[in-house]
């Protein structure tokens, strides 16, 4: 229940990610919205239920962006492990985390793109734009508080227990003792 | 003896009521007929005035506070009804507004329309790539439209792309400014034949140009129509800059785009003739 509920989450933001946001000015910049899902899905949902929404958000995304397919899907599973596989080594949940969290996996994503557009399409050649990227960067180290914050309270609406818990445990335990 | 003392007491009562009265009856038979008031009723009517000019200093006040608070009160439903009035009025003529430039749009598109080889299709932007690295859009026209991979579309200004994918009711466009577009065109001024290509943002690089070839900065960038995509003439843009190295046969001619891909709104599809739009829908959009 919960993954259909993030994939239904996930449409809203790709539709308003690509329809009222692309609305923005340039120079004000569009602050990738899906993005932050994104990672948020792939460090908060469990290995085949994160594993199979992001790929299934990638097809869609796929769907609308880009002229390659399946880059995306790819993309997306690759963060998923990577971000996996980091989990197991470092507290990556904490909220200090998040920003530094999700601006690298912005640049990894994009790495990736550009790894493959280019591969796809030698002749064409890509440029890397490094303005676009820092403002995006900038817009992402500002949305993603407030956005994880939203996201963990649609988290709580879905899943009572797991919200309860985070709310009702104790504050002034040792963490250290467990 | 204490009956005579009542009795005297009562006597001498009896003269300062008496007394008094006379005095009373004196005062009123010399004020009639007079038109000033004498001393007592003047010190009288300064008092009374006095107390008279306090308590209506005092209900004006509290009137004129009354009245104010009323008044304001009417004021402010008044002051809500106006703005809310004025609220619409300025509703009405955003929508006014917007009419009239959706139809100088429009207008700008049939007449587009006109110039352009039967059939066309109007279709709307409905979505646009978020991404860094890709410049494609989504519109509202589909493959149960006739739309097909490869169309062209065209604004009133010039090249916008080309169908990239068909869903029923929606289709992708790859813009010509994305580095995976291609578009064979021509120097208009001296029919030099090139490639013009998207650079990634919101401009073009004219490609395979030979050195000797006479193109300068201004000169008119216009489809060639080989390949039977694009119809030949139609504007692609400008040359903003030109740069010959010392190495390669070919010149760097960068082309500033004759439309605005961040102004997209209205595109035209050039469908082709045999097309399903021109079988079952031309009737309905043309």
């Amino acid at each position: 229940m919960p993954v259909i509920s993030y994939f239904f989450l996930g449409i809203f933001l790709l539709i308003l990610q690509t329809s009222l946001i692309t609305i923005l000015p340039e120079r004000v910049g569009r602050p990738d919205v899906f993005f932050v899902l994104i990672v948020f899905v792939a460090i908060r949902l469990k290995f085949v239920h994160g594993a199979v929404l992001l790929l299934v958000l990638g097809l869609i995304m796929d769907i609308f962006s880009g002229i390659f397919l399946g880059i995306y899907p790819i993309t997306y599973l690759l963060l998923f492990f990577l971000l996996h596989g980091i989990a197991r080594r470092l507290a990556i949940h904490e909220s200090a985390h998040r920003i530094p969290l999700v601006v690298t996996s912005y640049l990894f994503v994009n790495s990736l793109l550009y790894t493959f557009a280019s591969y796809l399409a030698p002749e064409n050649e890509l440029i890397w734009n490094w303005k676009e990227i820092l403002m995006q960067i900038l817009l992402l180290a500002i949305i993603t508080l407030p956005l994880f914050t939203l996201f963990e309270t649609f988290d709580a609406i879905l899943t009572p227990k797991k919200g309860a818990q985070f709310f009702l445990r104790p504050k002034n335990k040792n963490t250290f003792r467990d | 003896m204490r009956k005579k003392n009542k009795k005297s007491k009562q006597i001498q009562l009896f003269f300062l009521f008496g007394s008094i009265l006379t005095f009373i009856l004196i005062l009123i038979a010399s004020t009639v007929g007079r038109q000033e008031l004498n001393g007592p009723q003047r010190l009288a009517l300064d008092l009374i005035g006095k107390g008279q000019y306090v308590f209506t200093r005092l209900t004006t006040g509290v009137a004129n506070v009354w009245g104010d608070y009323i008044a304001l009160v009417h004021i402010r439903d008044e002051n809500k009804r106006l703005s809310e009035e004025l609220d619409k009025f300025k509703e009405t003529n955003i929508k006014y507004r917007e009419a009239v430039a959706t139809n100088v749009r429009l207008s700008k598109l049939l007449q587009v329309k006109d110039s352009l080889p039967p059939p066309t299709l109007t279709a709307q932007i409905v979505g646009r790539d978020p991404s860094l690295w890709f410049r494609t859009i989504i519109i509202d026209r589909g493959s149960s439209e006739g739309v097909e991979k490869g169309m062209p579309v065209v604004t009133v200004e010039g090249v916008v792309g080309q169908i990239l994918d068909t869903s029923p009711n929606y289709s992708k466009v790859l813009l010509a400014n994305d580095p995976n577009s291609a578009i064979d065109v021509l120097v208009q001024k001296n029919r030099v034949q090139g490639i013009v290509k998207g650079n990634g943002s919101n401009g073009f690089n004219l490609l395979y140009v030979l050195k000797n070839a006479g193109v300068e900065k201004g000169d008119a960038i216009v489809t060639s129509g080989l390949g039977d995509i694009f119809p030949k003439g139609l504007p692609v843009g400008k040359v903003s800059e030109v740069t010959k190295s010392k190495r390669g046969m070919f010149q760097q001619i960068d082309v500033e785009p004759s439309v605005d891909f961040s102004q997209l709104e209205y595109l035209i599809i050039i469908m082709h003739e045999n097309s399903l739009a021109d079988q079952d829908f031309g009737k309905q959009y043309h």
